[in-house]
């Protein structure tokens, strides 16, 4: 098992080894002058000169290349165009705000996904069934982009019953910064007003987003559970005069949402990506907002520095899954 | 199964749960009554700046904060071009036009407590032009700055430069910074350049709070401010500025709407009507000097003859883009440079869609058609979009069929700048707002054939040698009315020779609520606001 | 947005046999019914749009701007005076046809990736594989954004974009397939008598792994057809005035609020094809999972 997980880890840096070269290849070939863009339309060539050394992109591709790895490897991810700072710092600033959407949209999804699919499971065929498989497929076939616009005109502008636009009433401070999720920040330094505030901001993306998982994880909790109910220990316990329920809670749920678990990571990843088009609509300060204002900008270490991370937290969050996976399912913990 | 509805009936009431406790918390969202609420003013706005250093930033998303947090030595008055006193309460100016001598306001002091003088102003100059980024090509006239005493301060320019003092009254580059706040935070001789991304320090009538990234920047009232802080029969003077970063239109009119907001900067045109007739809501609208135009690829058959882009000039429905796509928020421009700036010739022609001339011209020009153009603008500059797709229609009467592409603005600029010319798009959008009060700020780095990319924006590759003289000439002539004439006829020349497709000044509109008082627009200062003299009265 | 791949078994029978039980599982299946219609619709609409359209969908018409739905403009009028329905059917091509080219690009490198790496083994299976794991991750909709946005928007280079993050499930998909029936007796009989490794895998192997490719392509056509809206929606994709859905949504959003027909209709269009395209997809999983079952 630590060999599987060794192994895993090995696999995961070699992968992000391999776009970074991926990434900064692509934003080196395409034609453009991102020193020129830095020093202001009007800039003077010594002007433009000056920017470029400072950035570095006066060098040799390669040797751009490395530059950026050796960096990398002591947390340096280079100077962003855009805001002219760290792109680490922007990265600090910007991914608390991401993090904390796509948790709660993944814990949305989870919740709401389980209790979908042991619905289905159990009326298996019924109407319940084919109405839950039709709201998740539409989960997953609906444009998140466009769901929260329509969220938002129903939640906000027709029944005014949520707040939209940021992560917190303007008129309050952000909650003293620990970790930058203002829910967790809120709670643990007692601020009761900045936490409803940022629990109320945080409901519509958040269910904007967990959506499309949502019908993902209710189809996945269905087939594990029906398979799981077919097994022959449930029939054993059956048998042997068990209340339905009991069945169900203690035995069978707890197996069948062992391969639910791995599908969880996957869906992470998606709404990660999700977040991004969310952050769009809900003017939510996180790595999509800057994202976007980086492609605006052509800034090569902004786009890099917010993909990196991505995978990287999407690495790491699946290792976490597999570890779980290895450690809950007996078939794996006896080997 | 009953029982298994039971343990189903438990997961509803666990997500009833959740979903309950989250709306409770919500609403105690809502601000408990507190003692005293600041006067707070919130205001939307599109973009956010990318650096608050006076020293590098050359955006019109900093404007509203540089403008209240810092001043400058003088400054645009209220909502005219002329100039008046702001740090400096005199000045003179040598006969040759190559000396200026500012005489300082006394008693003044930066929001770190250092006193404001003459080698305050001295070392923001320098530090500025030291960085030499952003704004600083404005200022290449300057050859030394001296601060004869603690409240005299000399400027030496290299060359008579007609329009210093505009320059001096722009918003970018000349702002005083402490001197104090500089050197302590210098770090590897960065002229504090990586604390100045993130703090201002200035002498104006707000002090820099806080800049929460991608949300908002806000600013508190600076109660030691030099003018005081006079009573108004227009209500309460503002305590607190909270400039929100809201990208979107439609969550800028939403939030305008529901009262979370005071001032929306971004409500689309199409918008514009049904806000303003929402009662509590006030539609602001003031010509502005902010030009759209398309360029030509000059350089380049077919544009390189002068009747194709004649007739493209004919073949465009200016009435539509006014009417129908900017609805009347705009005003078609009138020649190169923006109405309403000193040395503009109002005498150009105004043109309109005569769709016979444009198929006489373009037979007139022996070329072949059908023939393919390409249409570039900048992404998220609707307006510009909706143009194209107009012209795309158009053209296709006189036979030239037209492709639109989006592109960041870095690409456009590496598309324009690229050594081989092919690589330029025939026809660029783009647009220009004012520096600074003078038509040389639009002439000069447009239509100077030393301008062209990467110089500069010249971004059609025109080249007039007349042009470029009368345009040298004037720069240094510092009697007006003979600069002014200079003026007129490069622009008549520039006309003439159809550079470019004059579109239109959009007119600047700004929705707030009717309770917000005392809002003067400076077309000048496109996107900053005088809070100082705004007040509140609910 | 998420792919699911498939991960299963399926040995194609006798035509005639597996025809027939589609048709008997359909039958059965009111929402794969509705799926195979939807598609049926859709696939129509995309080949006839040319001559169904009733207004042109480029051509600007500004007396009629932002016309409310009426019985002249049944889903009313874009920005630019142009008819919102002939807009939606002009699209339903662009976007099928996005679809169909990203994934016959990424199945066709998928698909030999996977069939080298399978049949190979060793070493070149493992650089292989590990290239795919490069590509998987990261959030597809990410590093789709981030080469798009070095590439440049456009189309072209979304539709690359989308290529590039997907064909790795293809690779990964066939190469499960090949190692299934690698050592089964017939392949191993056909090396024994000396068939020539290509000739084995064109032979032998290929035709076993059409069937789970076929279920995956027609989920992949939703999947695809939102990943591509969501580029265009952040302005990386089709260029005006191209009637592509996600970036008609993604205009319209600035007259989300006095008009809102112009955001709306062309999402639903997205939401009612992609759905379609899910049904039809998921039943002929399910239908894939009884027969494997079955056998």
């Amino acid at each position: 098992m630590l060999n599987q997980l060794l192994r895993r880890i090995l696999l995961s840096l070699i992968a992000l080894i391999g776009i970074t070269l991926l990434v900064f290849i692509l934003s080196h070939v395409v034609p453009g002058d991102p020193a020129r863009l830095a020093a202001g339309p009007q800039a003077r060539e010594a002007q433009v000169e000056s920017v470029r050394k400072e950035y570095g992109l006066d060098k040799p591709l390669p040797q751009q290349y490395l530059i950026y790895m050796s960096d990398l490897f002591q947390g340096n991810l280079g100077k962003s165009l855009q805001s002219r700072r760290p792109v680490s710092e922007d990265l600090v600033d910007y991914f608390p705000a991401t993090l904390e959407l796509t948790l709660a949209a993944t814990l949305l999804a989870v919740i709401g996904g389980i209790a979908f699919g042991i619905l289905s499971a159990v009326h298996k065929n019924e109407w319940i069934d084919h109405l839950t498989r039709v709201i998740s497929l539409g989960g997953v076939s609906i444009p998140v982009f466009w769901l929260g616009l329509v969220l938002v005109l129903i939640f906000y502008r027709a029944l005014g019953w949520l707040p939209f636009g940021g992560r917190l009433d303007p008129s309050l401070s952000p909650p003293v910064h620990i970790t930058g999720l203002y829910i967790l920040d809120s709670l643990l330094t007692a601020n009761w007003q900045t936490l409803g505030s940022s629990i109320a901001y945080l409901i519509l993306p958040a269910v904007t987003l967990a959506f499309s998982s949502l019908g993902v994880v209710s189809r996945m909790t269905r087939a594990s559970l029906l398979d799981t109910l077919q097994e022959d220990y449930i029939r054993t316990a059956r048998g042997k005069g068990l209340q339905e329920r009991l069945v169900l809670m203690r035995h069978a749920l707890k197996n069948a949402l062992i391969p639910v678990t791995t599908i969880v990571g996957l869906q992470f990843g998606g709404l990660l990506g999700g977040a991004f088009l969310v952050e769009v609509i809900f003017s939510w300060p996180g790595l999509g907002t800057y994202a976007m204002k980086a492609i605006m900008f052509l800034d090569y270490n902004g786009i890099i520095g917010v993909t990196l991370l991505t995978g990287l937290v999407f690495m790491i969050v699946n290792l976490l899954v597999d570890l779980t996976y290895l450690t809950i399912d007996p078939r794996i913990r006896a080997q | 199964m009953v029982t298994i509805q039971k343990k189903l009936r438990f997961w509803g009431m666990l997500l009833t749960f959740v979903l309950l406790a989250s709306v409770i918390l919500g609403a105690c969202a809502q601000p408990t009554s507190t003692s005293v609420t600041p006067v707070t003013l919130t205001i939307a706005d599109a973009l956010q700046p990318s650096s608050l250093d006076i020293a590098t930033e050359y955006e019109a998303a900093a404007m509203a904060v540089n403008r209240v947090v810092y001043e400058r030595l003088v400054r645009y008055k209220g909502n005219s071009t002329e100039i008046e006193p702001e740090l400096a309460s005199s000045w003179d100016v040598s006969t040759d036009g190559l000396t200026y001598t500012f005489h300082l306001r006394q008693g003044v002091k930066f929001h770190d407590g250092t006193p404001f003088n003459a080698e305050a102003v001295k070392f923001s100059f320098e530090r500025m032009l030291a960085i030499n980024q952003g704004p600083a090509w404005m200022f290449s006239a300057i050859d030394s700055i001296q601060a004869v005493d603690d409240n005299t301060v000399k400027f030496i320019l290299k060359q008579p430069f007609s329009a210093f003092l505009p320059v001096l009254a722009n918003i970018w580059g000349t702002g005083i910074i402490s001197p104090t706040a500089v050197t302590s935070n210098t770090v590897n001789s960065d002229n504090a350049q990586a604390y100045m991304q993130d703090h201002m320090v200035g002498t104006g009538p707000y002090k820099f709070v806080e800049w929460v990234h991608g949300d908002h920047i806000t600013l508190e009232r600076n109660m030691d401010y030099w003018g005081g802080w006079p009573e108004s029969a227009d209500g309460k003077p503002i305590d607190k500025v909270v400039i929100r970063f809201i990208t979107e239109p439609a969550t800028q009119r939403l939030t305008l709407e529901q009262g979370d907001l005071d001032i929306a900067m971004n409500i689309s045109v199409d918008d514009l009507a049904a806000v303003s007739k929402e009662a509590g809501l006030v539609l602001v609208e003031e010509p502005s000097m902010m030009g759209t135009y398309i360029r030509f690829n000059m350089t380049k058959a077919p544009l390189d003859n002068k009747n194709v882009r004649e007739a493209i000039r004919y073949a465009l429905d200016y009435k539509s883009i006014i009417d129908k796509i900017m609805l009347g928020h705009a005003v078609e421009m009138q020649g190169p440079a923006a109405i309403g700036l000193p040395g503009h010739n109002d005498n150009l022609p105004v043109f309109s869609q005569d769709l016979q001339k444009a198929k006489e011209l373009m037979a007139a020009s022996g070329v072949q058609t059908p023939i393919n153009l390409e249409y570039v603008y900048e992404t998220g500059q609707e307006d510009r979009r909706m143009v194209g797709e107009l012209l795309q229609a158009n053209l296709a009467e006189i036979g030239i069929n037209l492709t639109i592409h989006t592109l960041p603005w870095e690409s456009i600029w590496a598309r324009v700048s690229a050594e081989d010319k092919s690589q330029t798009p025939d026809l660029t959008a783009n647009g220009w707002w004012p520096d600074y009060a003078d038509v040389q700020d639009y002439l000069y780095p447009m239509y100077h054939s030393s301008q062209w990319p990467p110089a500069s924006l010249n971004i059609g590759f025109y080249g007039n040698p007349q042009v470029d003289q009368l345009l040298d000439q004037a720069l240094a002539e510092n009697d007006a009315t003979a600069r002014n004439a200079m003026y007129e006829k490069a622009q008549q020349l520039i006309v003439d020779d159809v550079a470019s497709l004059d579109l239109y000044q959009k007119t600047m509109t700004i929705m707030m609520h009717d309770w917000v008082k005392g809002f003067v627009y400076n077309p000048i200062y496109t996107e900053a606001f005088n809070i100082y003299d705004m007040r509140i009265s609910k | 947005m998420t792919a699911m791949p498939v991960d299963l078994t399926l040995t194609l029978a006798p035509r005639r046999t597996y025809i027939s039980t589609l048709a008997r599982f359909l039958k059965r299946s009111p929402l794969a019914t509705a799926g195979l219609v939807i598609v049926i619709v859709t696939v129509l609409i995309a080949l006839t749009s040319r001559w169904i359209v009733p207004y042109n969908p480029i051509t600007p018409n500004l007396d009629v701007k932002l016309a409310a739905p009426s019985l002249q403009h049944l889903l009313g009028t874009d920005d630019m005076g142009r008819d919102i329905l002939s807009r939606i059917l002009a699209g339903t091509s662009v976007s099928l046809s996005s679809a169909l080219i990203i994934i016959a690009i990424s199945m066709a490198f998928g698909m030999t990736v996977g069939l080298i790496a399978g049949y190979s083994g060793g070493w070149l299976d493992d650089v292989l594989m590990r290239m795919t794991d490069i590509f998987l991750a990261f959030p597809a909709l990410i590093l789709a954004m981030a080469i798009s946005a070095t590439l440049g928007p456009s189309l072209q280079n979304a539709l690359i974009a989308v290529a590039v993050v997907w064909w790795p499930w293809y690779a990964r998909l066939v190469r499960g397939q090949v190692l299934s029936v690698r050592n089964m007796e017939y392949v191993e009989a056909a090396r024994a008598v000396g068939a020539r490794p290509i000739r084995v895998v064109l032979r032998h192997i290929l035709p076993n792994t059409l069937g789970p490719l076929l279920v995956q392509a027609t989920l992949d056509v939703g999947n695809t057809i939102l990943l591509t809206a969501s580029l265009s929606f952040i302005g990386l994709g089709a260029q005006p005035p191209t009637p592509e859905w996600g970036s008609m949504v993604s205009v319209g959003r600035l007259y989300l609020l006095s008009y809102w027909w112009v955001p709306t209709m062309p999402g639903f269009a997205i939401l009612f094809t992609v759905l379609g395209f899910n049904l039809l997809g998921d039943a002929l999983r399910d239908f894939a999972d009884v027969r494997e079952r079955a056998l």
